[in-house]
């Protein structure tokens, strides 16, 4: 069955945004981008909740975006996608499909279909909504080298503990670690 | 806390978390809420076979 991935970048004490919404803390390099390149090459469909969905399509598709990472940029806007959400009216990024209702049925029906693994990066509402269903089946977790002191808890509002088993940690020139989880640990 | 007070006062020389493969989804969080934003450097990684990740990290500026 296809495998989905959350990858998703977090300060050293737990957040994945600054209060007003603060991103410009991220460690992003070309040794990073080399990573995120592997990833974006071995998935074939990004998932996303309206949020981070919009945030992206207001970025990757931009001049902008071809300059600095063309090999991402490529990637990001040709892969297909699909939003999760209520209230998107429409969607305008290249290859995006729009699901109004039933994210987790919707993602278990597309587990069961044949293809490469899929990826949801960000989308800390969508993702903790999979998670009470047990449709994560991998965790890339980046820890940034910065205590940002407040702002978004990562993971925030999950009803019950979630045990996972460490696969992987990498370690990047940047101070950025990458903790990668599988889910299934028991107590 | 008294972490937050020193941290403030840049009297803490190095920080070791201990990362634990668990997500609990609430509870109390780390360095309490409202603390200045702070830029470290990595120094130290290293793994249990539990699956505890120590990492050690130094404020920046400060040598040993």
């Amino acid at each position: 069955m296809r495998k989905i991935i959350f990858q998703m970048m977090v300060s050293l004490d737990g957040y994945f945004e600054g209060p007003n919404k603060e991103l410009d803390w991220h460690l992003v390099d070309d040794e990073f981008n080399d990573y995120a390149s592997d990833l974006l090459s071995s998935v074939d469909t990004l998932l996303f909740g309206r949020v981070t969905y919009q945030l992206m399509a207001s970025y990757w598709p931009t001049p902008t975006a071809k300059t600095n990472d063309p090999l991402i940029a490529e990637k990001m806007n040709n892969l297909p996608k699909i939003v999760f959400s209520k209230t998107l009216a429409k969607v305008e990024w290249n290859n995006t499909r729009l699901v109004k209702e039933n994210a987790a049925e919707e993602i278990s029906k597309l587990k069961r279909e044949p293809g490469k693994d899929m990826a949801i990066f960000g989308s800390s509402d969508l993702t903790v909504s999979l998670m009470s269903s047990g449709l994560i089946d991998e965790y890339r977790i980046f820890v940034n080298p910065v205590v940002l002191g407040s702002g978004k808890a990562l993971l925030k509002g999950l009803k019950d503990r979630l045990y996972l088993n460490l696969i992987r940690t990498r370690i990047f020139k940047s101070g950025l670690v990458l903790l990668c989880y599988k889910s299934g640990r028991r107590k | 806390m008294l972490v937050n007070t020193l941290m403030q006062h840049d009297l803490i020389d190095e920080y070791r978390l201990m990362v634990h493969p668990i997500v609990l989804g609430s509870g109390k969080r780390l360095f309490g809420e409202g603390s200045d934003m702070k830029v470290l450097r990595l120094v130290d990684t290293r793994t249990f076979s539990s699956g505890i990740v120590v990492l050690t990290y130094q404020p920046v500026g400060k040598e040993k």
